[in-house]
């Protein structure tokens, strides 16, 4: 009796979630997400492969190249610095396409590390109920009365600074955020029927947590994933500027506006490029996670996908 | 609601002891506050009769003990760095200045700072808000929705140095930094304001479209009032309930904003005196310092629950 359901034939299927070339379309007639969404395309590919892309090696120095503006001719014949060269006449853009891996990998990392370790506990916490729910919410609480750039100023006065400090000080005050939403969205979950037949079956915990409750807090949680992204992006941008985060000679987003700071008023490139690469990558991040959120709502999607 | 408010009295008492004991224990991670104190050349001599003094020869419980009571008296002990050119082997450990008298008149400066920034992005916001919730997914709203995320996206201590560089360097409208007059908070005042923007006018437009498809939006409609009159007067009211859950949040991200902001205004608050105090490894200003912000997050937080309280009936009773 069940073989006359044909699944390949879901075009007009309301209720049916909705295959890549439908997102990809209502992506196509939104033409600021569309843009959005290519320049974090570029953004990862240069990330990724900064020693192809970048057109310099970032930490070669020339004295005679120090401050120049936007587009000036190289020493060399046929070279141009697009972006202008920093302090000590290193090439901006390379900088910017090695200093953005850093960045990127900053808020990807403690993202995906505050993200499995709230998420667990979350799942933890709204599944089970009782002393650890209470024990969760309460530090969830106490971290969420405190701002979380200070909580993470003193850890890292305290551990040093540094790329894997700065990852896991920052995945340590920010796992609370997805510990929050997964137990708020666990504890509605627990009640519905298909739970409650799988527990009446006789499923184990586990089997349930993954297979029934997981599957389906995931698009929040993707959408909660992309705006922490941006989140601890903006956050690294602060610690490394106040000399905390990453630290030379590595280099990052945040600390080349550390270093530019001092020529503010004679070399403004110095500054202004790497915060505006910032904002563009945050901007990029908050308006996909916008559309996201938007098209996996069920209330909201008929609107994007019809 | 007196059984609500000791409650939650109490559990700002309880997170307020957890931070204390969490910068006693960093405090001792660190390493040796004799050593902070004198340099990594100062003579064990020196490094012992100043470990006597600072009380560091007693066993930890009871080093612990006396932090809390001190720290409940408001002593921290006196500075390491702060005010000296050089710190003088001779006389150390006794001659610093008091840390929390230091920080205390730091911070009036930081919460007029807050308080003009939050003044700025509430009436900025609302105005916003209110106008995209009155034409939903029109060409406005679109435009309001990308402006309020481009908010939130800023970098904000990188737009103080676009805003110096526009206003202190091209136009010499404002002074680049420091304290003084008005002129001095007009910028670092805009910078801290625009995040929240983003934030709270997605909020207001949020409130303003569930509260202008009740059913007695429909009647004043009907009775031929002007909408402008509906919207600002009778839906807005109401609309500011659960914006105004939000303010204490907002205060919270202004505050750690503020830290940032700061510095790069040269502005002489509390974030400025942490960072320094960080950088210098200054413990005892450090531990002033997180103490008193940590107390004023945690305030914030306690008066904007008990404010709301009163604000919304169904939570007191809920």
């Amino acid at each position: 009796m069940m073989t006359a359901i044909d699944h390949t034939t879901t075009d007009d299927g309301a209720g049916q979630s909705p295959g890549l070339w439908r997102y990809l379309r209502a992506l196509a007639r939104d033409p600021v997400t569309l843009l959005a969404v290519v320049f974090l395309i570029v953004l990862a590919i240069s990330a990724l492969g900064a020693e192809l892309v970048a057109p310099h090696d970032p930490t070669r120095l020339s004295l005679a190249m120090r401050n120049k503006p936007p587009l000036s001719p190289g020493l060399l014949e046929g070279v141009t610095h697009y972006l202008g060269t920093d302090e000590l006449g290193r090439d901006l853009l390379s900088r910017l396409i090695f200093g953005g891996r850093v960045s990127i990998a900053v808020g990807l990392i403690g993202a995906l590390f505050a993200g499995v370790f709230g998420t667990t506990l979350g799942l933890i916490a709204g599944y089970y109920r009782g002393r650890t729910d209470d024990a969760v919410m309460r530090a969830v609480d106490a971290m969420a009365a405190l701002p979380t750039l200070l909580i993470a100023l003193f850890f890292l006065f305290v551990v040093g600074a540094g790329f894997w400090n700065l990852v896991i000080v920052l995945a340590f005050v920010r796992w609370r955020v997805f510990a929050r939403l997964t137990r708020g969205m666990v504890l509605s979950l627990r009640e519905q029927p298909y739970v409650l037949a799988a527990k009446a079956i006789g499923a184990s915990d586990t089997r349930i947590i993954f297979r029934h409750v997981l599957p389906n807090i995931l698009s929040p949680l993707m959408v909660l994933f992309t705006l922490e992204v941006a989140v601890l992006i903006l956050a690294e941008a602060a610690l490394s500027f106040l000399g905390f985060g990453i630290q030379p000679p590595d280099s990052s987003w945040g600390l080349m506006i550390a270093r530019g700071r001092e020529y503010l008023t004679s070399a403004w490139w110095l500054v202004t490029l790497p915060g505006l690469a910032i904002f563009l990558t945050t901007l990029g991040l908050n308006l996909v996670a916008a559309w996201a959120r938007a098209i996996t709502d069920p209330v909201q999607r008929w609107r994007w996908l019809a | 609601m007196s059984r609500f408010f000791i409650r939650r009295v109490w559990h700002s008492f309880v997170v307020l002891f957890v931070v204390l004991t969490f910068v006693f224990i960093a405090g001792r991670m660190i390493g040796d506050p004799a050593i902070l104190l004198l340099g990594p050349e100062a003579s064990p001599a020196d490094i012992l009769r100043v470990r006597g003094q600072m009380g560091l020869e007693a066993p930890l419980w009871d080093q612990y003990v006396r932090f809390m009571m001190g720290a409940v008296q408001g002593d921290f002990g006196t500075t390491f760095r702060y005010g000296f050119a050089v710190p003088d082997v001779a006389t150390a450990g006794s001659t610093g200045t008091p840390v929390l008298p230091l920080v205390l008149e730091r911070l009036p400066a930081t919460y007029l700072l807050a308080v003009t920034a939050m003044a700025i992005a509430g009436s900025i916001a609302l105005v916003l808000g209110c106008l995209a919730a009155m034409y939903p997914r029109s060409v406005l709203d679109r435009a309001i929705n990308v402006i309020s995320l481009a908010g939130v996206s800023t970098v904000d201590f990188w737009l103080g140095f676009m805003l110096i560089l526009l206003f202190s360097v091209q136009l010499g409208w404002f002074p680049t930094s420091g304290f003084g007059g008005i002129s001095f908070l007009v910028l670092p005042a805009m910078t801290l304001a625009v995040r929240p923007i983003g934030r709270v006018s997605q909020l207001v437009r949020s409130a303003m479209l569930d509260e202008l498809s009740k059913p007695y939006i429909d009647a004043l409609r009907a009775k031929g009032f002007p909408e402008r009159r509906i919207v600002f007067r009778h839906a807005l009211k109401n609309a500011s309930i659960p914006v105004a859950t939000m303010v204490g949040e907002e205060l919270l991200q202004i505050v750690q904003g503020a830290i940032v902001v700061e510095v790069v205004f040269a502005w002489p608050g509390v974030g400025s005196l942490l960072v320094t105090a960080l950088s210098t490894r200054d413990l005892p200003l450090v531990e002033a310092t997180v103490f008193i912000l940590a107390l004023t997050a945690i305030t914030i937080n306690l008066i904007v629950d008990l404010v709301y309280t009163r604000l919304d009936p169904r939570v007191r009773f809920g």
